[in-house]
């Protein structure tokens, strides 16, 4: 039979084959998602951690910037301190010293020298002349108290009546160490200088670096608006690090106008500042968004290849569902055909019986009726003879009175 | 197909996002060319803060050459092209371009301006409350300094000499600075009210040698253009010191200049708007005081006037042309 020789071939297991396809497609497909899934939280972590290094490479240039200018002025303004004890305070060299250091140090727009009971004896600055009725009394200040004792004063950050930052620097004026001091030095120390290289670097379009005092107050910002509402930032996690004398190794959270940030923060040590970097994390994010955009369309991609081979598996399943049910209308086809034609040969083989035995009683009457009509005509040749014997005569006897009726006429006309 | 998809994920992934650079467009508006200085340093920093010219900024430079007249057409001009900040130097330039660009949201940048607030330029230093910041010259504060210097260069000196216009909001109070503070200088100030140039000339005319013993400019912009024309050389021809404002005068021939290093004003004029140009309101940028002030001998002139200037001021002047 066929169809048995078919099902031989394998055939009836064609169902097994397409399942095992759309599974091994299927198995594909989640492993392109797992695959891709790992592959997109390890990059993206990896990415964060690159723009967090270089957040943190960024805050710590600022810290190191801005303890480097400070520090400088510092050690500035004790070693002029140091001179001052050195020339003894003589008025004429004082004077020159004073005003060739403020020529260099720009940043330095103000220095007083305060004798010990407080009294300011004379006042340097690039805007104002001093006179003695104009000397203010420093007695019992805690920034004078605490020079005289031998001991560096710094103020925290002022603003003047222009909103710009300063800090107020008290020195002992002494020859050494273990000198009583003999007057006291005060500097006022313009931030301008220290911020702006600082303040100057962006990092995005939204990153910024801020410096804040040991007490999380906002000293120096890009935005000079925002420096000046005087805002405290210590509730947020960089800040509270560095106030800590400790690095904040970037992390999430919402600032004050309660928009997600992703900061990173360095401690100034000498002051006990820090220098902080806020970076919208919307922002921080954009660099993921080629990511995303390519596991989207590795996703769709895959779900569209997955979703034609689908369909071809299914159109070829179709396709064969219809030759299988085409094949076994024609099997059957061939099935009845077989049967008929059977029946066919039983009946012609019993007509063909039928008729050989006809065809022999038809021989037998063949011969019995050759044999009459032989007798019939051997009878027949018989009368023909005799009847066709005569009339020859007659015609005979016809023609022969014919001539002679000829010649007779003939004769009379000839008489 | 599959490597098809792959491909073009790792082509999106590979193609870096296009950068457009942003073009600034900037008005530079000068009063005269007496403070191109100021504009040079601004440019110059600019340029050091990433603004390189004709690559991501373009300047609109316009300069009046003291001409009242073409400031107005030259402010209006620049507002036309709405650029996106102006900066002007002078205070007649910020009066013209302040009602220029009033409602227009231009942001403007005004530096060697002498008193912001009493201008009325902004409502106070801290916070302009409109378009305008920038730098000012203290011309107001250090006008007793330079008064100061003067005496330092000759201790000798007893009168001195400043024309000012009392109505104008620099040279004004300045000159009242100068008096009050000549008495503890123990000089005697001899305060000549001007209404136009040309009565400084008509003065300076009429003076006769030993009357004053030394010039200055309070800081105001009539009276430094009336000096620069005529009182450089009637100074030298009385043989008496004059001092004035800026470096530049100094290199003409006065004998001292005491105030403030218009470059670095310009440069410090820079940050700010490099501030305003990244999206901070210059209303949220207070005005600033100058950082640098520079004093300027002119020994020259000290040689042709006969003068010895002493050692202190030599070593207190920042620059000495010889």
């Amino acid at each position: 039979m066929p169809s048995k020789q078919l099902e031989e071939k394998g055939i009836p297991d064609k169902n097994l084959i397409y399942l095992a396809c759309v599974l091994v497609i299927l198995g594909l497909l989640v492993l392109i998602i797992i695959l891709t899934f790992f592959w997109r939280v390890s990059l993206i972590n990896d990415l964060k951690k690159r723009l967090v290094n270089y957040q943190i490479s960024e805050v710590k240039r600022a810290s190191e910037s801005i303890e480097k200018v400070i520090t400088r002025e510092l050690e500035d303004i004790e070693n002029l301190a140091f001179q001052v004890a050195i020339l003894n305070q003589k008025k004429e060299d004082v004077e020159t010293l004073i005003s060739r250091f403020m020529n260099e140090n720009i940043a330095i727009r103000e220095v007083s020298l305060i004798n010990l009971s407080g009294r300011e004896e004379s006042r340097f600055s690039k805007k104002e002349i001093f006179s003695q009725k104009l000397g203010r009394d420093f007695a019992f200040l805690e920034e004078f108290e605490t020079a005289k004792n031998g001991i560096l004063y710094i103020s925290r950050v002022n603003f003047d009546e222009n909103a710009e930052p300063y800090l107020i620097i008290d020195v002992p004026i002494r020859r050494t160490e273990v000198e009583k001091p003999s007057g006291v030095l005060r500097a006022i120390f313009y931030l301008q200088a220290a911020w702006a290289e600082v303040l100057e670097t962006h990092i995005g379009r939204t990153g910024r670096i801020s410096v804040v005092d040991d007490k999380g107050m906002l000293i120096a910002d890009p935005s000079p608006a925002r420096v000046l509402k005087k805002i405290n930032l210590l509730d947020f996690p960089p800040v509270k690090a560095v106030t800590r004398g400790e690095f904040f190794l970037g992390g999430e959270y919402f600032n004050e106008k309660m928009t997600k940030v992703i900061g990173v923060g360095a401690p100034i040590k000498r002051l006990k500042w820090g220098a902080i970097i806020e970076q919208d994390l919307e922002e921080f994010q954009e660099p993921l968004k080629p990511i995303n955009e390519m596991i989207v369309v590795i996703f769709f991609g895959t779900f569209l290849i997955c979703g034609i081979v689908i369909w071809l598996l299914n159109t070829i399943v179709k396709a064969d569902k219809e030759l299988w049910r085409r094949y076994t209308d024609w099997e059957k086809a061939q099935q009845e055909i077989f049967d008929a034609k059977q029946i066919l040969e039983i009946k012609v083989r019993a007509r063909t019986k039928e008729l050989e035995e006809l065809a022999k009683s038809l021989e037998v009457r063949v011969d019995e009726r050759t044999k009459e009509l032989k007798e019939k005509v051997e009878e027949l040749e018989r009368f023909h003879k005799l009847t066709v014997g005569r009339e020859l005569k007659m015609i005979e006897l016809k023609n022969t009175i014919k001539e002679l009726q000829k010649k007779l006429e003939e004769l009379k006309k000839n008489k | 197909m599959i490597a098809a998809v792959f491909g073009f994920a790792f082509w999106k992934l590979a193609t870096p996002p296009k950068k457009e650079t942003k073009v600034y467009t900037i008005g530079l508006l000068q009063m005269s060319p007496t403070v191109s200085e100021n504009m040079v340093g601004f440019k110059m920093g600019m340029s050091e803060l990433g603004y390189k010219e004709n690559v991501n900024v373009k300047y609109f430079y316009r300069d009046a050459e003291g001409d009242l007249k073409k400031l107005e057409e030259y402010a209006n001009e620049l507002v036309a092209m709405k650029p996106d900040l102006i900066f002007v130097n002078t205070s007649p330039a910020t009066k013209i371009i302040k009602e220029k660009t009033e409602g227009t949201g231009i942001p403007v940048v005004f530096s060697m301006v002498a008193d912001a607030v009493r201008a009325g330029f902004v409502k106070s230093m801290q916070s302009s409350g409109n378009n305008l910041t920038g730098t000012i010259c203290s011309y107001i504060e250090i006008a007793p300094k330079r008064l100061a210097l003067l005496k330092e260069i000759n201790p000798k000196i007893k009168k001195v000499l400043v024309f000012y216009r009392p109505e104008d909001l620099s040279g004004g109070p300045a000159t009242q600075n100068i008096l009050a503070a000549a008495p503890d200088l123990g000089v005697e100030v001899v305060a000549v009210p001007i209404a136009k140039k040309e009565d400084v000339k008509n003065y300076l005319d009429k003076i006769k040698p030993g009357e004053v013993d030394a010039m200055m400019d309070p800081g105001d912009s009539m009276v430094n253009a009336a000096l620069a024309e005529w009182g450089i050389a009637k100074a030298k021809e009385l043989k008496i010191p004059l001092v004035m404002l800026s470096k530049g005068e100094a290199e003409l021939g006065a004998l001292a200049s005491y105030g403030v290093d218009y470059v670095d004003l310009g440069k410090q004029s820079s940050l700010i708007a490099n501030q305003v140009l990244k999206g901070i309101p210059p209303s949220e940028i207070p005005v600033e005081t100058p950082r640098k002030f520079m004093f300027t001998i002119n020994l020259k002139t000290a040689k042709e006037i006969g003068l010895e200037i002493s050692p202190k001021a030599l070593e207190k002047a920042d620059l000495i042309i010889k």
